[in-house]
């Protein structure tokens, strides 16, 4: 049966849901569209409670809840005002907007999850077993919370409710297009900006989706990548920050989120010419896969890279 | 990557938008305002490549790696004027 784990004193699981709003809703602040659209919605609402109550049934009926795209695992989010554009979007998406219109209303807001009671110990907060989303909305003396979806607000509403929404059983990976859960995907995008003195600073971005992936794989193979890729394009690189999203402990996407600095190893051609070689994508975790192809990965050169390996071993 | 001023990117990674039975490649390349732009993305479709398939997917694949596929060139406007900064 499911738990409401929200009402914790834990002061792991508060930072941990402290960093999941960071990633998901690291937004600025909302939009002209987005504030004159609240404000539309909240015309004629008085009190508190009611402004958060017609801020979610607006979302939860004119939001459509989409599956997660094959390719943006790890949720990732669009900003609001394109949620609210083409009226669609994941559990996340949904949020997000939520989010928004709550701080466009003078509010404040934080992601929770919530999930089946034999997972509750776990330290860190998943999709996978925690796989319901709610949020804590804070406007004037009113604090709620809110499940978008559910029009009880109160922790009674779980009861008996079916957490798997999210849960990435095979079946449910099956049940979107283009989503199979034997996928060995990895993808790494770098977003970096080079200085006068050719110190180059920017982040780098690897997920690892796939059902079967697992997290303390993709941890090493991260470490590995970072450092067998990193010293061949930069002079002594410092990682400024670290932060890594596992979803699913036990197999899932994870992500990582790298902050890099250095001096950039050039080849000088001429003296107006500089030559630099792109790092490498990592491959995919799944070893059968990349060892019976046999294909040399090294060889893979790319900034933003998308590599899938999709289908790859199939039972 | 975002680049200095003066700085240009003259030689990038060709484009490349290419398919066979068992794989897929796309890659698209661009400099704008400062900014090198590189999208790529290799696709493997079947868990074993037939021999027939064999050889086209290798040459998708030597498309994805070669040294080519790999290097950025910038040229940068005057490089007497950096190389006496202090």
């Amino acid at each position: 049966m499911p738990v409401l784990i929200l009402a914790t004193t834990d002061q792991t699981w508060k930072s941990k849901w402290a960093e999941l709003s960071r990633d998901f809703f690291n937004f600025d602040k909302p939009g002209d569209f987005v504030v004159s659209k609240t404000k539309k919605i909240l015309k004629d609402k008085i009190s508190d409670p009611d402004k958060i109550s017609a801020l979610r049934k607006f979302i939860s009926e004119n939001i459509v809840s989409i599956p997660v795209e094959p390719f943006r695992f790890c949720y990732q989010t669009r900003d609001p005002e394109s949620i609210l554009r083409s009226g669609y979007g994941h559990e996340l998406d949904r949020l997000k907007l939520l989010a928004a219109m709550v701080e466009a209303a003078g509010g404040s807001f934080s992601l929770c999850l919530a999930g089946p009671s034999a997972h509750v110990s776990n330290t860190v907060p998943c999709l996978r077993s925690l796989p319901d989303f709610f949020a804590r909305v804070s406007l004037g003396s009113e604090s709620s919370l809110i499940h978008l979806d559910d029009e009880a607000f109160s922790a009674y509403s779980l009861l008996g409710k079916r957490a798997a929404s999210l849960s990435r059983e095979k079946s449910d990976w099956m049940s979107v297009p283009g989503a199979d859960p034997d996928d060995d995907q990895c993808r790494m995008t770098i977003s970096c900006e080079l200085d006068d003195k050719e110190i180059l600073k920017g982040n780098i971005e690897l997920v690892y989706a796939g059902a079967f992936n697992p997290f303390a794989k993709a941890r090493w193979n991260t470490s590995e990548w970072l450092k067998g890729c990193l010293p061949e394009f930069i002079q002594e690189p410092k990682i400024l920050t670290t932060n890594v999203l596992n979803l699913s402990p036990d197999g899932g996407p994870s992500r990582f989120l790298i902050g890099f600095e250095g001096k950039v190893k050039w080849e000088e051609l001429d003296d107006a010419l500089k030559m630099i070689v792109i790092p490498n994508c990592p491959q995919g975790l799944q070893e059968k896969t990349t060892s019976f192809l046999r294909i040399p990965i090294g060889g893979i050169h790319c900034i933003s890279v998308c590599a899938a390996w999709r289908n790859a071993f199939s039972a | 990557m975002k680049v200095p001023e003066k700085w240009k990117a003259v030689r990038m990674p060709p484009n490349m938008d290419a398919k066979t039975d068992s794989g897929t490649l796309f890659r698209d390349s661009a400099f704008s305002e400062n900014t090198v732009t590189i999208q790529s993305q290799f696709e493997v479709r079947k868990p074993v490549i037939p021999a027939q398939e064999y050889k086209a997917f290798k040459a998708l694949w030597d498309s994805y790696t070669m040294a080519d596929a790999n290097t950025l060139v910038f040229q940068i406007e005057d490089p007497s004027v950096r190389k006496h900064e202090p």
